[in-house]
Parts: structure tokens; C-alpha cells; sequence
């Protein structure tokens, strides 16, 4: 296991640039989530990593050691495919087996090894079956086990559970995190589904056009966002992001009459950002926004509410789930200072 | 009522297209009277005479050698294109290498009449040593049959997810355990099928076979036209039609026993489809 190194890295296709100097240090043992939109560089920045792509400029260093110029068959390193990737005329156990049957290892560890991989992951019974005879979960699986059979410096996932339904995705979620725990390797995942983020992470990197946006563990990504970017990509719904500015020491709403002391270190706030959860629903004629209830989805435990404040904008929050609320309710909405998050007209978190 | 005529249909179909077979198939046991006096497709007094004669090694007429310097010929004919067009395929689908100019002029050599390179491979054959060799004729047909199993194999690779060459990579196996291990197996059904066509190809090959050899090397599509006056005085149709039956069985043979792994893909299973 090994600690993952990136140096001021720029990938360009031609005239595209996809990867604008990046820098990050993935530590021993971290479980790290590379997570963006599409098209943001995070599957090119994994690829780059894994060697399958040459770094245009930069460095990827692999324990210390320089492994840029290295083919990827030199960096040892372990990768699980979204679509799986198994080789379909190969059993299952030599599907496992391939990388150590590649790196010449003896038969009786090699046994040994295969079958412990197969142990931790429930695939005993399925060891002499090929791929096709599998279920996508189980496919998934074997390709997990032909990732830790190797024992790796560094385990690199490029969406392994898009192609799973939803319910086994949970599960197989549950799986990942476990397996880190128990191995405790160094794993570097990519997915654009921030709740795979933000449940498996030790740390998050954002990633946006090339360029991270902002890397911390979940609980600080999503408690003090350093923009408007991430604040808006975590958390679900997104973050309201009303237009604000201070005057004369206070937060002022576009079309609000609010009156909510603005700390000094907020001077140049542009607009203010207000999760969902942080609102809290109150009677027409009272609260610090009001607005019209536009549409109101039940969910159950419960239920999610867009209204419509006018001039201030569409504003997302939560009601309980045994609140009578329908479309076209007028409600009033209220909020602590300490919920908003301050940004500047950058888009960069103020304070 | 209207199955029934469907097929008659069927049937008169058949029989019409499939005349020219099935008269070679009933001459053949024709002895020579019955050839001349009874020319429908039943047989009065059916006789393997014909067979005999063909089996019957002499001097100038020798059918297993023919059939040996057939087989030998169309299996280097048939492999050789193979061994030698998978890398060249892997170039081209992977690396693009060749894509623009080389590969559409391969693929365009089968649109030349192959006669126009006769004096020249002539000349080269003799100063060489290789005329009227199996391998001689073997390596003709090699070239003979090499665009079509370039392009099966350029297609065949082209459809392989690349996911699975990238995962040997990672997995440690650099290009020649990667090519071994992983993409030739998936081959395997093209390798199968360009190996049916190269053989069947290589095998009713005439034109070299007639120019490349004279004694020892000669093919059967070759030596079967050596019976057809094997004792003076006219064709003898009975014989003709037997060597033609004979000639015909093992390419047909192969076919029906490779025909069902020309078909259905290997890589099933390999990603999420």
C-alpha cells in the first residue's frame, strides 16, 4: 500500500485541455472519491494515474517513486471497471488468478490467494463458472477479486457501481467501504453520484472543468463548501443561492424585508447559500421569506417543498411529513444566520 | 393444401438449382454404357466402377497424392494468412497503423485478376526453388487469401471491448501476454471462419495450381482435370464425375463440421452490454 503523489499534472487532448494542473496527495490508507459532472476530468485524472493515459505535463509519483513515464503494467496498481472488463473466456478463478498468474507466482500461493479473494467476497461456489453465467452483481464482484488478489499499491475504481440496479449498488456500497476497512489500502474512486461520494469517502475531491474545486472530507465539503461550485454539487436538493448583499451591517435579500446581522468578515457577500434542511416552514405570516408553495413532493419520511419567493428566487426545503401542504399554499419560511453560507461574486466562500 | 404446394415449389426449386450437383452425383456411378444410353438421373445398374478407377494409382494419375498436395497446400493457404494477419489486424484496429492506405490496398488486391502477376511469380518461383512445391503453392494462396483475413480480423478485434485489453494492462501483462492470453483467444470464432474460407479458397484454387506445378506438387483441382481423358479417345464421363465428387467431399466436409463454431460471439459476459 502506498501513498499516491500528483504533481502540477495537465493532460490536453490536442487543443483540449482536460486536466489543468492539478496537485493532490492521496495518503496511505485513504479512501478517496474523485467526484464531479461529466466531462470534468475526474475518469481522465484516474486514468492518468493508472497509466493509460500520458500525462501532458507533471508528475505522478507512487510511494515516493516517479512512475509518470511508467507503463501501466509497471505501476501495480489495481483498477475496477464500470463495465467490468472480465475476461469472458476465462473462468471466474482465472479471471482472479490472471495478474498473478502474469506476475509468475507460484501455484500453491497462487491457490492460496485466490481463494481468500474469493472468501471475502461470496464468489466459492462460483469459481469455475465464466463470466457470462453471472449476475451483474456477482460479475462485479469478481472483478473486485481479481483487483485485491494482486495486493496492490493502490486501488483505482472508475464508477464500478453505474451498471448495478439501484438496490444491489447499496449493497455493493457497503461492500466497498467494508473492504477498505479490512484492507486498509489506499483506494482512489471515481463517480458522479454524490451520495457513493459522500458515504465512502475519508476525503472528497471536487472536480470541475480540470480543476479541483475543493478537497476535505464529506462533513467539511458539505458543512463549509469553499464555493458556490460544491456547495451546489453536494446534498440533495442543491443549495438555494439567493442573491444578497450586506448594508449597513445587515444581510439584504432581493425582495425581502430581512434583517439578519451580517458578521463584519462578510463585506463583499454576493449571494448567500441556504440548504434545504436549514429552512424551517412557518405560517403564512410569519417568517423572514415568504413565498408560495410550488410544488411539494411527499418522500415519505418527509416531504421536499419548492416555493417561489418571488424576487428572492425558487427556494428548496424540508417540511414533516405530517404537515398538510399543497401546491399553491402560501408559507413562510425562517432561518438562522449561522445556516447561511457567505459568497463573494467570484462564487468563492467569503468566510 | 397450400403447404403442399409451398412445397412443391420448394422442391422444384431445389431440384433445378441443385441439377448440375446432382447429375455429377448419379454419373458417377454410371457405368460407362449406362452413361451414354441412359441419360436421366435414375440409375439402372449403379456401380462404384468409377471409384475404382479413380483410387486406382498409376503412372501419370495418382488422387492421393492430388488430395495430399490439396490439403497441404490450402493449410498453409489457410493459416499462415492467419498468423500472419493477427498482429497486423491488432495494429491496424488499435493503433489505427495502416488504416488510411495500406488496409483499403490490401483489402483492394482481391479486385485484380491475379493473372496479372503470373509471369512475375513465375519467374521468381523457379529462380527460388519453390515450383512445384506444396509450399510453394501454399504461400500463394497464403496471399491469395490474406485481404480477407485481414479484414475479418481487423472487424473481429474491432469488437472487442478495448476495457478488457486495458484491464491486462493494469493486471501487469505487457503487449505479447495481453495479445496471447486475452485477445487472440476472443479471436478464436474469426480465427475459425477466415480458416474455413482460406482452406475452401485455397483448396478450389486452379489457376496457380496449374502454372506452380507440374509433377509432385500437383493439386486435385488440377489433377481431376487429368482424368477426364485418362485413356484417350473421348472424356470419360463416369470417372470425371467420380473425381469430381471426390474432389468436392473435404472442403464440404469441413464446412459442415466448422459451420456451427463460425458463428456466435465469445465475448459474452465480458462488460455490461
Amino acid at each position: 500500500m502506498a501513498e499516491v503523489r500528483i504533481e502540477n499534472l495537465f493532460k490536453s487532448f490536442g487543443a483540449v485541455n482536460i486536466i489543468k494542473d492539478i496537485s493532490l496527495t492521496i495518503p496511505d490508507g485513504e479512501f478517496c472519491v474523485f467526484v464531479g459532472p461529466s466531462g470534468c476530468g475526474k475518469s481522465t485524472l484516474l486514468r492518468l494515474i493508472a497509466g493509460l493515459e500520458a500525462a501532458t505535463s507533471g508528475k505522478i509519483l507512487i510511494d515516493g517513486r516517479d512512475v509518470t513515464a511508467l507503463e501501466p503494467y509497471d505501476r501495480q496498481l489495481s483498477m475496477v471497471f464500470q463495465s467490468y472488463a472480465l475476461y469472458p473466456h476465462m473462468t471466474v478463478r482465472e479471471n482472479i488468478a490472471f495478474a498473478l498468474r502474469t506476475a509468475k507466482t507460484p501455484e500453491a500461493e497462487l491457490n492460496e490467494k485466490v481463494a481468500k479473494a474469493a472468501r471475502i467476497l461470496q464468489l466459492e461456489s462460483y469459481l469455475d463458472r465464466k463470466p457470462a453465467a453471472l449476475s451483474g452483481g456477482q460479475r462485479q464482484r469478481v472483478a473486485i477479486g481479481r483487483a485485491i488478489v494482486r495486493e496492490p499499491k493502490a486501488f483505482l475504481f472508475d464508477e464500478p457501481l453505474s451498471n448495478l440496479d439501484a438496490a444491489l449498488r447499496a449493497d455493493t456500497r457497503v461492500e466497498i467501504a467494508a473492504l477498505h476497512r479490512s484492507l486498509d489500502a489506499t483506494m482512489i474512486y471515481v463517480t458522479h453520484d454524490q451520495i457513493e461520494a459522500m458515504t465512502l469517502a475519508d476525503r472528497i475531491v471536487v472536480l470541475q472543468e480540470g480543476q479541483i474545486m475543493q478537497v476535505g472530507t464529506p462533513r467539511e465539503l458539505y458543512e463549509r463548501p469553499a464555493n458556490v461550485f460544491v456547495a451546489q454539487f453536494l446534498g440533495s436538493p442543491k443549495m438555494n443561492i439567493l442573491p444578497a448583499h450586506v448594508a449597513d451591517g445587515a444581510v439584504a435579500l432581493l425582495g425581502s424585508a430581512l434583517q439578519l446581522t451580517a458578521p463584519e468578515s462578510w463585506a463583499g457577500l454576493a449571494s448567500v447559500g441556504l440548504r434545504a434542511e436549514d429552512c424551517t416552514i412557518t405560517g403564512a405570516e410569519s417568517g423572514v421569506l415568504r413565498g408560495t408553495v410550488t410544488l411539494c413532493e411527499y418522500h415519505g419520511a418527509g416531504q421536499q417543498l419548492f416555493i417561489d419567493t418571488g424576487e428572492t428566487g425558487r427556494i428548496a426545503a424540508f417540511a414533516a411529513a405530517d404537515r398538510r401542504l399543497n401546491a399553491g399554499d402560501r408559507v413562510g419560511l425562517t432561518f438562522g444566520v449561522d445556516k447561511l453560507h457567505p459568497f463573494n461574486s467570484g462564487g468563492a466562500r467569503i468566510a | 393444401m397450400h403447404n403442399i404446394l409451398r412445397w412443391i415449389v420448394f422442391l422444384v426449386a431445389a431440384l433445378v438449382m441443385n441439377f448440375p450437383v446432382i447429375a455429377t452425383i448419379v454419373t458417377a456411378f454410371k457405368g460407362p454404357g449406362e452413361v451414354m444410353k441412359n441419360p436421366s438421373l435414375w440409375l439402372q445398374a449403379p456401380t462404384l466402377e468409377n471409384f475404382a478407377t479413380v483410387f486406382t494409382v498409376s503412372d501419370r494419375l495418382n488422387i492421393f497424392a492430388y488430395l495430399w498436395n490439396s490439403t497441404a497446400a490450402a493449410l498453409v493457404g489457410s493459416i499462415l494468412p492467419i498468423i500472419v494477419a493477427f498482429p497486423i489486424a491488432w495494429a491496424m484496429s488499435r493503433r489505427g497503423y495502416g488504416r488510411a492506405v495500406l488496409f483499403p490496398l490490401v483489402v483492394n488486391i482481391r479486385a485484380l485478376p491475379l493473372i496479372i502477376f503470373a509471369i512475375p511469380l513465375y519467374m521468381v518461383y523457379s529462380a527460388t526453388g519453390l515450383l512445384d512445391t506444396r509450399i510453394g503453392l501454399g504461400l500463394i494462396l497464403a496471399i491469395v487469401n490474406l485481404p480477407l483475413t485481414l479484414m475479418l480480423l481487423v472487424n473481429a478485434i474491432g469488437e472487442i471491448p478495448t476495457e478488457l485489453e486495458v484491464a491486462a494492462r493494469v493486471d501487469g501483462a505487457r503487449l505479447p501476454r495481453m495479445l496471447l492470453r486475452v485477445v487472440l483467444p476472443l479471436c478464436r470464432p474469426a480465427f475459425v471462419t477466415t480458416f474455413v474460407f482460406g482452406f475452401i479458397t485455397g483448396w478450389n484454387e486452379f489457376l496457380f495450381g496449374l502454372m506452380l506445378t507440374t509433377r509432385t506438387a500437383v493439386p486435385m483441382t488440377v489433377g481431376a482435370s487429368f482424368f477426364f481423358a485418362s485413356s484417350g479417345g473421348g472424356v470419360q464421363w463416369g470417372v470425371a464425375a467420380a473425381v469430381m465428387v471426390v474432389a468436392a467431399l473435404p472442403p464440404l466436409l469441413l464446412g459442415v463440421i466448422m459451420y456451427r463454431r463460425i458463428t456466435g460471439s465469445l465475448v459474452a459476459g465480458a462488460v455490461k452490454g
